[in-house]
């Protein structure tokens, strides 16, 4: 407990250091941030940041539903999503041979 | 991920990862979709794209091209006798699949995410809906 308690400390202070204007950020899109940034996500960081938005993206069962009027932009729910996964698709890619191939 | 190295025999290997997905917008009767961002990119404009059509359910069929990859999408009005999505029915089975009367909802059909870092989280869409027809789309009055 009192080690995960520190690693979420020090993930914390990771993330304010990180997004430095965390503050600007709305009460819901500071929580969404913190949520990713995991106290093991040390080791898998190499792609560097991959979450920069001011609104939320969300897939909350009971969502409220809200009424539109006029021109509204939104960021919506999923609700679905095929087979509860990403369709991942493999090619295999021949090198160009202007580089002197073979 | 990303290309290897271009030079060599071997081949190199590429993952594409497409995503086949619902958003709900809100309440119906809605119009239509007017402009689609994804993480920070207009991917998406009713104005200028001629292609978009609303067919006799008043189903949405928008086409749009992301880094050159084609994609499409169907929105769902809301009206309280909307076409059920058959994207949706074959995966979930007819049973289990309703037609979602009131909700006005936009469904993905096979979106491209490979410029998004592959996740749906990343690309982070806003969705600008129109409740009413306005003279500068193609379609409406």
């Amino acid at each position: 407990m009192t080690d995960q308690t520190t690693s979420w400390g020090r993930a914390g202070l990771e993330f304010l250091d990180r997004v430095g204007g965390g503050l600007s950020l709305g009460t819901k899109g500071a929580l969404a941030t913190f949520n990713f940034i995991h106290p093991d996500a040390e080791m898998s960081s190499n792609n560097g940041p991959k979450f920069k938005a001011d609104t939320v993206q969300t897939s909350t069962y009971g969502e409220a539903i809200p009424r539109i009027y006029g021109r509204v932009t939104t960021s919506g729910n999923i609700f679905w999503l095929e087979k509860n996964k990403l369709k991942v698709v493999t090619k295999n890619v021949q090198p160009e041979s202007g580089a002197g191939g073979k | 991920m990303g290309k290897a190295a271009t030079q060599g025999p071997n081949t190199s290997v590429v993952n594409e990862v497409y995503g086949t997905f619902a958003i709900g917008l809100g309440m119906g009767p809605c119009f239509a979709v007017g402009k689609i961002w994804a993480a920070e990119q207009l991917i998406y404009n009713l104005m200028t794209d001629a292609k978009a059509h609303i067919d006799a359910d008043g189903v949405l069929h928008g086409f749009g091209k992301i880094v050159g990859v084609d994609f499409s999408f169907e929105m769902y009005p809301g009206t309280p006798t909307q076409p059920i999505c058959h994207r949706m029915e074959i995966d979930l089975g007819e049973a289990n699949t309703p037609r979602f009367p009131g909700l006005c909802y936009i469904v993905f059909k096979d979106f491209p995410l490979m410029s998004f870092g592959n996740t749906l989280q990343a690309t982070m869409f806003k969705i600008e809906v129109l409740k009413l027809p306005s003279s500068h789309t193609p379609t409406g009055e």
